[in-house]
């Protein structure tokens, strides 16, 4: 939840990367000036032993005031994280479960292209 | 970063999530935004979340970016002039469109409320965003310079009159490129805006909590909408909001109550 919504704002800690399946989606976060868009593909962050959570799945946690790792006190901001992932088509990457010492530099650039 | 972005913050009146003008305009640095996704300021006061989030995310944001200047999210960077614009010509042909006309007068010659009430009077989605926008960060400064939670009286009252009233999205108000089909995304939009209209209502039922005002019955009001409808289903939100929602609002403020209260403030002004 706090990812989705962007709580603790820019910079803030975050174990998640979040994609889209929508290249527009894409580029329109990434911007006019600076960003561009990064791609990879699901069998490529599961290859690289990364979790991948679908939108599908994100769309099934985000109900009510959430399930399991969306369990929030708030349903009205379940509601609006639900509102972001059904409207930029959002998937999660999660790499919270990867050893303290993985090599994340490394990871990243076999994981996107 | 869109939740960081101009888009999002409540002083800008001219777009909010997928619906409103192509460019922007900052109330507070008075400049119209030609690329307000990219574009962001220490005073972000986001249009999507509760009171009590809002105010903690502004007072983390403005620990990152300056409140003094609009800056590029991604870099923290003063923006430059290509980003903005503060030239009457460009502002000028913001005007030709009755909302983005008292939008960019709001604030001028101290006639934040008359703009407010301009606004109510106009139809549209991109009305009720403005509205809601702006006259959010109305009463919240109001309340942060001591003032009362009845500095949000009228604005509540337009928003009571308007609140079973469909948000009528032409379809070229919708502003962005999106894979979800046209309908889908127009029924986002009107359930954004209506839970806007509750949000509102809530900060106004929290400042009259602090007050001992009946109005307080409303600081939960777009959780509970939230809760019992459960579903991002803009049909399910308007039916509760036409039952519901409309029972609570009457009940926390009355038309005689509306009516002493609006008295009270024109004496005050008078005095």
């Amino acid at each position: 939840m706090r990812h989705i919504l962007y709580l603790d704002g820019a910079g803030r800690e975050t174990q998640y990367h979040s994609t889209s399946e929508e290249r527009d989606a894409a580029s329109h976060f990434a911007g006019q000036t600076g960003g561009r868009v990064y791609e990879t593909m699901v069998a490529t962050v599961q290859a690289a032993g990364v979790r991948h959570i679908s939108k599908i799945e994100l769309l099934g946690l985000l109900q009510g005031t959430g399930h399991g790792d969306a369990n929030w006190p708030s349903a009205y901001e379940v509601m609006t994280a639900r509102r972001y992932v059904e409207q930029w088509s959002e998937h999660l990457i999660n790499y919270g479960e990867l050893p303290d010492d993985a090599d994340l530099v490394a990871l990243l650039a076999t994981i996107y292209t | 970063m869109l939740p960081l972005s101009c888009v999002n913050c409540s002083f800008n009146g001219l777009q909010y999530d997928s619906v409103g003008t192509t460019v922007g305009y900052c109330t507070e640095h008075k400049r119209v935004l030609n690329t307000p996704s990219e574009l962001t300021c220490g005073r972000l006061f986001r249009k999507d979340l509760l009171l009590a989030s809002a105010r903690r995310e502004q007072q983390l944001h403005e620990q990152r970016f300056t409140p003094s200047a609009i800056s590029y999210l991604r870099t923290r960077q003063v923006a430059n002039g290509a980003s903005t614009s503060a030239s009457k010509s460009d502002v000028h042909a913001l005007e030709s469109d009755r909302v983005a006309l008292a939008v960019t007068s709001y604030g001028r010659l101290n006639t934040k409320i008359e703009s407010l009430a301009q606004l109510s009077a106009l139809d549209g989605a991109r009305a009720d965003i403005a509205l809601l926008s702006l006259g959010r960060v109305y009463v919240r400064r109001c309340k942060d310079r001591g003032g009362r939670w009845t500095s949000g009286l009228h604005l509540l009252w337009w928003i009571r009159a308007r609140l079973t009233t469909e948000p009528a999205i032409d379809i070229r108000d919708i502003r962005i490129e999106t894979a979800l089909p046209i309908a889908r995304q127009i029924e986002l939009a009107q359930w954004s805006i209506l839970m806007l209209r509750l949000t509102v209502l809530s900060d106004l039922g929290s400042y009259a909590t602090e007050e001992g005002h009946g109005v307080r019955a409303l600081a939960d009001l777009a959780e509970c909408a939230a809760l019992e409808t459960r579903e991002l289903s803009f049909r399910k939100l308007f039916r509760w909001i036409r039952t519901t929602g409309r029972e609570r609002v009457g009940k926390a403020l009355s038309e005689d109550e509306y009516e002493r209260l609006s008295s009270d403030l024109h004496q005050d002004d008078s005095g």
